[in-house]
């Protein structure tokens, strides 16, 4: 997988969340163009599960179908979960509001199972908007759980239970796999903070 | 129609699969709305198998010029207060380019026509300075004053030569010839394939100066003056 531009981030560590990605776009963007450029000669299509595609395929296409009475709306669930975000997992956090957030977004997600848009397919922006909602709620979960993994303040990431940096416990990097967190020490390689971390020889 | 809202007649049809009908929405008037937020208003609230394209919402991709009462217009950089006037606000897809939906068009005649002049520079091999215009030069000012094209394509729709001559270049394809034509790190022999396009059959002389693609330009930009200056140099060279 290559990203580059804001979904590569940590250009500049804690300071930024997201956005002013163009030391992200410029620097990732000539990494992953050489990457792919280099994969695409050298490296064999990889074999894929067809039942899996076909499954993801009909997932996308559910919504065309959908009742559009009954089922929901995707603009709305997109602005409910903004709103939610906003309040909650926005400027200032604590644990109390995180975990409300993570149950809100659940119920968000079993709302959006449900999801309805008209039938025809060519620039529907409905559609598109009910995919997109789907990956927006799988982002705003895991900003949201390792928002709450982190207890302690750093950069843009504030914690009104947690007001203070901590770099005994906090030089570290949050990872997520599905229903999966943990930690890792940052790898320091031009510069560390001062103290005791060294950095490591790039 | 009650006060705070405003009347969006929009021109929908989709070739092939539906006609062309014109349909009217009674949109919010809210503080700094534009265009853009009015067609989303009913998109979200009114009719969500509405077609029509957006991406930065800040008059820096391009991507959603339309025609708005008969002008070419970014729908994000325009007031809705500005074009309402107390009448319906008319929007329609670009000119010159075919629909595919409602107000989305196909640009890839927009876009071929600007891979047709090469609108790259070719740095000539022998230049070893990445840059040997001063920026106070007259030279430097005139290229910097089309440097700000978003390619929206508003100039070409706008323009009744593309009309009269679905082959012609086109204004924005023009101001971006004269600006790599003007750059004196080109490389000659490079700029040859461009020079047949610029000033062939369907190039600069098509152009009339009517003047139309400067007067819609969102980015203030002035196509028909680079336009000018073309042929200008092709006349001096002729007669030098």
């Amino acid at each position: 997988l290559l990203v580059a531009g804001e979904d590569a981030g940590g250009a500049h560590g804690a300071n930024r969340l997201g956005g002013n990605g163009v030391a992200e776009s410029t620097v990732f963007g000539a990494i992953a163009g050489e990457t792919a450029a280099h994969d695409a000669r050298e490296l064999e299509l990889a074999d894929f599960d067809t039942a899996l595609a076909a499954e993801i395929e009909h997932q996308a296409l559910v919504p065309l179908a959908a009742d559009a009475v009954r089922g929901s709306d995707p603009f709305a669930i997109r602005a409910r979960l903004e709103a939610l975000m906003w309040e909650r997992v926005g400027l200032v956090r604590d644990e109390a509001g995180l975990r409300s957030a993570l149950q809100e977004i659940d119920g968000l997600r079993r709302e959006a199972e449900q999801l309805a848009v008209p039938s025809h397919r060519r620039l529907n922006l409905a559609w598109a908007e009910a995919l997109d909602v789907r990956n927006l709620l799988e982002v705003a979960e895991l900003t949201t759980r390792s928002a709450l993994e982190r207890r302690e303040s750093r950069g843009a990431h504030y914690r009104a239970d947690y007001p203070d940096a901590d770099d005994v416990h906090w030089l570290a990097n949050v990872h997520m796999r599905r229903d999966e967190v943990w930690t890792a020490p940052v790898r320091f390689t031009r510069l560390a903070p001062p103290g005791r971390v060294t950095a490591v020889p790039v | 129609v009650s006060s705070g809202t405003v009347q969006l007649r929009i021109r929908r049809s989709e070739p092939g699969y539906a006609g062309v009908r014109w349909e009217t929405f009674e949109v919010p008037l809210e503080d700094r709305a534009t265009v853009l937020d009015a067609l989303f208003f009913v998109l979200r609230e009114r009719d969500r198998s509405l077609a029509f394209r957006c991406a930065c919402r800040a008059a820096m991709c391009g991507s959603c010029a339309i025609v708005v009462n008969g002008s070419e217009r970014l729908a994000c950089k325009t007031a809705l207060a500005e074009v309402a006037n107390g009448r319906p606000v008319r929007v329609e897809p670009l000119r010159n380019l075919p629909v595919v939906k409602d107000l989305v068009v196909d640009v890839d005649p927009l876009f071929d026509k600007y891979a047709a002049i090469a609108p790259w520079l070719h740095i000539d091999s022998r230049v070893h300075e990445p840059a040997v215009i001063p920026a106070s030069d007259q030279r430097r000012t005139e290229i910097s004053e089309g440097l700000d094209c978003i390619s929206c394509g508003a100039c070409y729709s706008a323009c009744p030569m593309v009309a009269a001559d679905p082959d012609y270049l086109g204004p924005m394809q023009l101001l971006r010839a004269f600006n790599v034509l003007a750059d004196e790190r080109e490389e000659p022999v490079a700029a040859e394939p461009r020079l047949e396009e610029v000033f062939g059959r369907h190039g600069v002389w098509r152009c009339h100066g009517i003047g139309e693609c400067t007067r819609v330009c969102p980015k203030g930009l002035n196509p028909a003056l680079a336009i000018r200056r073309l042929k200008q140099g092709a006349l001096l060279d002729a007669f030098s």
